[in-house]
């Protein structure tokens, strides 16, 4: 949601603030005035005032788009933000306060830990009948493999979040647990950052308790979960990848954290470890922070159709050669069902009253619970029983008659799998608003993290606030605004943050991070994809040019027309002559050549691919190369876009060349500003292969069976491989074949040259990881020689000589790059790129298992 | 009874496999009627990682992953097992139906804890209003347990047509119901879900079932084949119950469980993934050799 500020300058930011009758006001006490821990804050918001706010808040939300930018998935055509917006004002909490709830929070974190060590190990709770076993057997995500998993001493739960809402009585209950990898510490991050960077002086002067300590316990709790004693055992941030909605979180905390981030396919298990597989070869992993459901970790032995899961994971969990974090299981005390039984449950496992109460919960699988329930159907909220994934309550009052009975017949039907909850009237906090500032209703995540003895709470928070009280309640990403969670001290704080401080020294290293496969795999693509949009806008601009020219059918339409019916651009009928009179005019269906993205090498087809798998890779190259990449596919989305007319060749050729100004500067900071690692190598070998394939398309296009060599259309050649420039220079305004072919193929000066290719080519493959037992090249390494050879011998008088009406050598050796640059493309793949593939299953069952008809009995 | 039994299966590769994770679920252990006097396992090529575990339910489980590259894998299970008759269900009395399974939900029958985990929903079986009404004509208002399954198990043998092209193994059991067919899988399930939408604990059987030929005709070597069925919690006077939808029939010295579970997910006699392989051809082979008798192997 956007706030737009219009002139308004009331004298105080809080000078129109008004709470509202019947809630609770975290800003002002029942006196009317400021509640003391927010005296601070209110001096420096005054001493800002309006003006200066709303400026500085605009300036916070262009930084978090760039953060959104950097991090979030990337979605064609699609604009994916945060699920809020950050505001201006942050929520105040006294220390004392919230020392006073988190220790009582945090004796829930450990019974909740308690509860799962039951559940997987004893099941006294089961046993003695304090909790009924629909709250393991019949969860829908139970899988029975859970059992014998943890090992002694280790921890399910290294973290937990839990949902707050404060009654109006000032009273916090708890709303709900999130247990399997908790949503919004990633923000509680990038809030703060951005919050502190707004209010510099306020931040200072409130004294709030720093966010560091907490994250900095949660990296030393996972290295504990380590098992061996490595001296440095290797953690990964384990995503769920770009298309997840927490990739945000997964990134941002992994740079935060300093851990690699990886997906599924980046990790494999060996000799019963969990290796990440890097172009170096295998690496041992001993930690994975899990940031996706424990059904989909493994398809051996959980959901057999996850496609990001680690086949085998189980396995190795079970020898205890890994750790995951949170534990597979986790899940199962987030269940809302779980929240009736609670009391007992402390009082059975711990021998002391739960702190914490959580919200009024009526189980229908208890019959006081179902009548509970139908007698109070319109004062309650109806939830599953167990948490699946986001699924929002449903709050009976305002549902439609017919809805409402369904419902109900749903719920006799089956009892187990629903609860009642009461609803909490949230309390209110001032959010800025055009006019000043007004009080919307606040629910705030808190997070914990395990120590020795317990769990510590986070000294902050995830708040999301709303105008509607009921909003809150439906899912972690609902409300339209966010706030960061201030909590103050009484006394000044101490400084602390993860980053190494400058005054420590840093020593020189010359390599980056490990290099997973799939990162070089997307770097090579990204390679190959920009190179292959930059010579079709290079084509499609020269081809306009032909057909806007004076000349209605020169001698370089044919060829160039040929060059784009081969990348299946245009109906090859086009190029013969003469057929060409039944077909739409060529002006009409070039449009498509460039917009329409059903056709895979239409320029934005390559751009939209070139996109996706930058976003895979953002983290590996520079803001600037992200952003020509965005740029073009801006440029290019214009006429998918269906409220205008059809573009004329004027309009074209104006986004084709910024199109092309666009690639030309991605390939400029590829060469200019990335330093010369393996990742480097990879994106520029795609570019290599790419352009080698496409240049070896264009000569056979123009010269193979057209044997009168106009001079325009060697020139058309020419600039379409751009080197024109260089052919006037050497050679003035006469053009001729042999020396255009000795530009195009055999000068390996020129950049823009198959030669050029292939050398570079050669320099790549030399310097990747090799086996160093193995003497002898390896098989991409023989087939980049032996073009690069064939290229060196040929000379480029034959090659321009006419035989038959066709020029035969010149066509062997194109013929040559045509077979084998592909294979060459294959070579490099399947040796460095793909270490795996798609894992399969074993079809097994289906043929082995027809059952059996008894025969005689 | 004493049986050998030989369960082979063979994977034929167009390609080589460079990594298979595998779990295999094919070794009977002595348990209730069933006593196993030796089991062997035996995988080709040699596995680089294999462990051996009890899962969850008290069944044999192969863990085994492979990592050099191979054409072929070859899985080769063979067990010597005696089965005892199954107790005489004829003219026992059992409880009503419903005081079974109030007996479980109120947690009032002796082990309802060990019964808990095949009472609820499970991966392949949903409860739900369509079973339960199938379920009611046979499971009237104080009908012994025994009697009302006994003809539950009879109708599906009737109403449900064997079809083994019906269905394969991802058939959901709702589509396998809708459409009134399929193999002893779906039977099993669909026979399940009856039995739990009544809220009565039923588990999933996987095993053997010795196959007598015609008569004046040799047994066919290897022509047997993997088998499903059902056994529900009749009360505390029989306990657990085998019925076997697929041939209308109690089970007895006939059949060989292997492994028990809530469905066929939790039991899948061999199930893993691997890399590579191109075209893959699968062979499966089992022999249920009675030994008692005096059937010729060697033919």
């Amino acid at each position: 949601m956007n706030l737009p500020f219009r002139e308004a300058e009331p004298p105080k930011m809080f000078g129109g603030y008004s709470p509202r009758e019947g809630f609770y006001d975290e800003f002002l006490g029942p006196d009317g005035k400021p509640r003391a821990h927010w005296n601070s804050l209110v001096t420096q918001l005054d001493r800002i005032g309006n003006v200066e706010l709303r400026h500085r808040w605009e300036q916070a939300q262009a930084q978090i788009n760039r953060d959104g930018f950097t991090f979030n998935p990337y979605v064609a055509d699609g604009i994916v933000s945060r699920p809020w917006t950050l505001d201006a004002i942050p929520l105040v909490i006294g220390h004392k306060e919230w020392t006073d709830l988190t220790d009582r929070l945090a004796q829930r974190a450990l019974l909740m830990e308690h509860v799962l060590q039951d559940l997987f190990g004893p099941q006294r709770l089961l046993r003695e009948k304090i909790l009924p076993p629909a709250l393991l057997f019949g969860h829908p995500a139970y899988f029975p493999t859970y059992h014998g998993l943890q090992r002694a001493g280790k921890r399910y739960l290294m973290y937990h979040g839990m949902d707050l809402a404060r009654a109006p009585n000032g009273q916090w209950w708890v709303t709900g647990d999130r247990t399997r990898s908790s949503f919004g510490l990633g923000y509680v991050l990038e809030n703060r950052l951005i919050t502190s960077r707004m209010l510099p002086s306020a931040f200072r002067e409130s004294r709030v308790l720093r966010l560091a300590p907490f994250f900095k316990q949660f990296k030393q709790e996972l290295l504990k979960l380590a098992p061996g004693s490595r001296e440095n055992p290797r953690v990964v941030v384990w995503t769920r990848g770009p298309d997840s909605r927490t990739y945000f979180e997964d990134s941002y905390l992994a740079r935060y954290l300093g851990y690699t981030l990886v997906e599924g396919g980046d990790l494999a298990v060996r000799e019963n470890k969990v290796m990440l597989k890097t172009l170096g070869g295998l690496l041992p992993v001993e930690v994975l922070l899990r940031r996706l459901d424990e059904d989909d970790c493994d398809p051996v032995e959980l959901r057999p159709d996850s496609l990001v899961g680690i086949s085998s994971l189980v396995e190795v969990l079970r020898s205890g050669r890994v750790s995951v974090a949170n534990s597979l299981g986790s899940r199962l005390v987030e269940s809302p069902l779980l929240l009736a039984f609670l009391p007992q449950v402390c009082r059975f496992l711990l021998g002391e009253d739960l702190k914490a109460p959580s919200v009024s919960t009526w189980w229908c699988g208890q019959p006081e619970g179902l009548a509970h329930v139908r007698a109070n159907f319109d004062n309650l909220m109806i939830r599953p029983a167990y948490r699946i994934g986001d699924e929002p309550p449903v709050h009976t009052a305002n549902l439609p008659k017919p809805e409402r009975q369904k419902l109900l017949s749903d719920i006799l039907a089956s009892p187990n799998k629903y609860v009642g909850q009461e609803m909490i009237d949230r309390s209110m906090a001032p959010v800025l608003t055009t006019s000043g500032t007004a009080a919307w209703h606040v629910a705030l995540r808190a997070f914990f993290v395990s120590r020795d003895d317990g769990y510590t709470a986070l000294s902050g928070g995830l708040a999301r606030l709303s105008p509607q009280p009921r909003t809150l309640d439906f899912t972690m990403t609902a409300g339209e605004l966010s706030q960061d969670v201030w909590i103050v001290a009484d006394v000044p704080v101490e400084e602390e943050t993860l980053l190494t401080p400058s005054s420590i020294l840093m020593n020189p290293r010359r390599s980056g991070s490990e290099l997973p496969s799939r990162v070089a795999d997307d770097l090579f693509w990204l390679g190959r994809y920009t190179e292959r949009a930059e010579q079709m806008a290079r084509l499609l601009r020269i081809v306009f040019e032909s057909l806007a020219s004076e000349s209605v059918n020169g001698p370089e339409r044919r060829p160039l027309l040929r060059v784009l019916a081969e990348q299946g651009q245009i109906d090859p009928d086009y190029v013969v002559a003469g057929l060409g009179l039944s077909l739409p005019e060529i002006a009409d269906v070039l449009p498509a050549a460039v917009f329409d993205t059903s056709r895979p090498r239409a320029l934005r087809s390559s751009i939209l691919n070139a996109a996706r798998v930058a976003a895979k890779v953002r983290d590996r190259i520079s803001l600037d190369m992200w952003r020509t990449i965005d740029r073009a596919d801006s440029h290019t989305s214009h006429w998918n876009h269906s409220d205008n007319t059809d573009p004329d060749t004027l309009d074209i050729m104006n986004v084709l060349d910024a199109v092309l100004a666009d690639l030309v500067c991605f390939a400029g900071l590829a060469a200019e500003s990335m330093t010369r690692t393996l990742g480097w190598r990879f994106l520029d070998l795609g570019r290599r292969i790419e352009r080698s394939w496409q240049t070896t398309i264009l000569l056979r296009s123009f010269f193979v069976d057209i044997v009168q060599t106009e001079p325009m259309a060697i020139e058309a050649a020419l600039r379409v491989s751009d080197s024109l420039m260089t052919y006037r220079n050497r050679y003035l305004s006469t053009l001729q074949l042999p020396v255009s072919l000795d530009l195009l193929i055999t000068d390996e000066t020129n950049p823009r040259s198959i030669g050029h290719q292939l050398e570079r080519i050669q320099g790549h493959l030399d310097a990747m990881p090799r086996d160093e037992h193995r003497a002898g090249l390896n098989p991409e390494q023989r087939l980049a020689l032996s073009l690069q050879h064939a290229v060196r011998l040929a000379d480029v008088f034959e090659l321009s000589a006419v035989q038959d009406n066709r020029r035969d050598q010149l066509d062997r050796l194109l013929r040559r790059l045509v077979d084998t640059l592909p294979k060459l493309s294959d070579a490099v793949s399947s040796r460095f790129l793909i270490h795996a593939g798609l894992p399969r299953h074993y079809g097994s069952s289906a043929e082995s298992l027809p059952g059996n008809k008894h025969f005689g009995s | 009874m004493e049986y050998k039994i030989t369960h082979s299966t063979t994977y034929d590769y167009s390609q080589p496999v460079s990594v298979c994770h595998n779990v295999v679920m094919l070794s009977p252990q002595t348990f209730g009627l069933v006593t196993c006097h030796s089991h062997r396992l035996i995988i080709r090529p040699t596995p680089s990682i294999s462990s051996t575990r009890l899962d969850f339910f008290g069944n044999v489980v192969h863990a085994f992953s492979i990592e050099e590259n191979h054409r072929q894998l070859s899985i080769t299970a063979t067990s010597r097992v005696s089965v005892s008759p199954a107790t005489d269900v004829e003219g026992v009395t059992t409880s009503p139906w419903k005081v079974v399974a109030d007996g479980v939900a109120q947690q009032a029958i002796g082990d309802w804890l060990d019964l808990a985990p095949f009472a609820y929903d499970s991966p392949r079986i949903r409860c739900g209003n369509r079973y339960l009404e199938y379920a009611a004509e046979s499971f009237v208002k104080d009908r012994p347990i025994l009697e009302a399954a006994r003809e539950l198990n009879h109708r599906i043998f009737t109403d449900f047509k064997y079809d083994k092209d019906a269905t394969d193994v991802h058939t959901t059991t709702a589509e396998a119901f809708r459409m009134r067919k399929g193999v002893c899988q779906d039977f099993a399930h669909i026979l399940i879900a009856c039995l739990r939408s009544l809220a009565l604990p039923a588990r999933y059987v996987s095993g053997y079932l010795r196959t007598i030929p015609p008569v004046g005709r040799p047994r066919f070597i290897g022509a047997d084949q993997s088998h499903a069925w059902v056994a529900l919690y009749c009360g505390p006077e029989l306990g657990w119950v085998d019925f076997d939808p697929t041939n209308d029939c109690i089970c007895s010295a006939d059949h060989i469980p292997v492994a028990l579970g809530r469905d066929y997910s939790d039991v899948v006699p061999l199930k893993g993934v691997f890399l590579g392989g191109g075209e893959h051809r699968l062979s499966v082979s089992v022999d249920v050799a009675p030994q008692a008798d005096s059937i010729p192997t060697d033919y």
